[in-house]
């Protein structure tokens, strides 16, 4: 029989005791020879495996207090607050988002009325679009700076020599239409 | 102007529109307006309701009472300081969680709590380096500076401008789109108009959040006399950095606001019809 390591909770003293020996008994004795370096004496009788496997398969059992009626009650009542209490926070959140999902359904629909163009260009998607790094998840403190005050927005970038032929032309074509 | 050249297509390579034509779009008489709905989303967490600390307090208590006992001779040698130390903190951490049983509900319970938070602190080493933590609440909340976006960490806050006239002056930054633009194009350049260049903003995709019909009022000046109003679409947009500039022709003041302050600021009209577009916390 294979050795499964089963958690502490589900496995008294002597079951882990009969596991452990059987599995002791069915493995190939031996390992490094007793004069390789390296080689530490792995002496099975050690206290120390002891305590390890007591720690790790056994679970001692936790000497409950007593318990009463007015405990459970209490008890129940508390989860039930809690639950009671999640729920309203729940049900705010989807108010709020139906609400705002409601707004947004309704611009939509009137864009589409109005201009074919906007709504269309409204929307299109972007299947390559990658949400900024700077949209920070709130922290338990903010940060020892506080908020940056004195942002620079970069240069924009020169561009390229046919965007700059297409601007040349276009402008051209603006000088003789006047 | 220039496009940025990208290697993939993003909102921003079409965001700058090219000043081709300045006429305003008007579609049955109501000018095309978008609206931005400017947002600084909430940097800290928020503080927990004193229902939850006392839960959470009452789930820690009974872990400790309900989990198997420790091994403490494994984890300690036998009679050094550290095991002395750890029985202490753990029979006072024990006698604590026990009160929540009726069975061994003792006089002594607030006392209790505070002493025991003392102890646990003391047995800390001084030794390790003090770590420099900002405060929850800011300056700018103590003052109440509504231009500050130190404020009311916790929340969330739309921006308001303020326009140079008696009634309805408080609303969102809003243009008109003009032919050939987009409303997100449309958009981006009304808040760099407004507002000033000197903000770090990302529009939320092209979509608009919310739609505005109104008429305008009878003393208006309109540019061409048969519009007989405007019909705004508000597109949302996350700031990051940077602060308003205002630029005193358009705009004359500003306001970092909640969804509950706007409704002093703001027209009653307005925001009934604005409200649902933004977050209660």
């Amino acid at each position: 029989m294979t050795f499964t390591y089963f958690p502490r909770s589900s496995l008294s003293i002597s079951t882990a005791r009969r596991l452990l020996s059987r599995a002791a008994a069915n493995k190939r004795t031996g390992g490094p020879p007793p004069g390789t370096p390296g080689a530490t004496n792995y002496n099975i009788t050690d206290t120390r495996y002891e305590v390890i496997k007591r720690i790790l398969f056994e679970t001692p059992k936790p000497e409950l207090p007593q318990f009463t009626e007015e405990d459970l009650e209490r008890h129940e009542t508390i989860e039930r607050a809690w639950k009671l209490y999640l729920r309203n926070q729940r049900e705010a959140k989807s108010e709020e988002m139906s609400a705002k999902y409601n707004m947004l359904n309704e611009a939509n629909i009137q864009l589409e009325q109005i201009s074919k163009s906007l709504f269309d260009s409204a929307q299109l998607g972007n299947k390559t679009m990658l949400f900024p790094g700077q949209l920070k998840i709130p922290t338990e403190t903010p940060s020892l700076s506080g908020w940056n005050y004195d942002y620079i927005p970069p240069p924009e970038p020169d561009p390229s020599p046919q965007t700059k032929e297409r601007e040349e032309k276009g402008s051209e074509e603006a000088k003789i239409i006047e | 102007m220039a496009t940025q050249p990208t290697l993939s297509s993003t909102i921003y390579s079409s965001i700058k529109s090219k000043q081709s034509e300045k006429r305003p779009i008007i579609q049955k008489n109501y000018r095309i307006v978008s609206g931005i709905v400017l947002t600084r989303s909430p940097q800290i967490l928020r503080d927990l309701h004193p229902f939850e600390k006392e839960y959470y307090m009452y789930q820690q208590k009974l872990e400790q009472v309900l989990s198997p006992p420790f091994p403490v001779d494994f984890y300690f040698k036998k009679g050094s300081i550290a095991e002395t130390k750890w029985k202490a903190r753990d029979e006072q951490n024990k006698k604590n969680a026990l009160a929540i049983f009726s069975s061994f509900k003792n006089n002594k319970t607030n006392s209790e709590d505070n002493k025991e938070k003392e102890s646990i602190f003391k047995g800390y080493d001084v030794e390790e380096e003090e770590i420099k933590i900002a405060s929850r609440i800011t300056q700018a909340d103590l003052s109440n500076d509504l231009k500050s976006l130190d404020r009311a960490l916790q929340r969330t806050l739309y921006l308001i401008v303020k326009k140079p006239r008696a009634e309805h002056d408080w609303q969102f930054p809003q243009g008109g789109v003009n032919q050939k633009e987009t409303l997100v194009q449309a958009a981006y350049r009304e808040l760099e108009e407004e507002c000033g260049k000197k903000m770090d903003v990302w529009f939320v995709g092209r979509r608009p959040i919310g739609y505005y019909k109104y008429t305008y009022p009878k003393g208006f000046v309109k540019e061409d006399i048969e519009t007989r109003g405007a019909m705004v679409f508000f597109m949302k947009a996350h700031i990051f950095a940077g602060q308003v500039q205002v630029d005193n022709e358009e705009i004359v003041d500003f306001a970092w606001v909640t969804k509950q302050e706007m409704e002093n600021f703001v027209s009653k009209q307005y925001y009934a019809a604005v409200k649902d577009m933004l977050s209660e916390f």
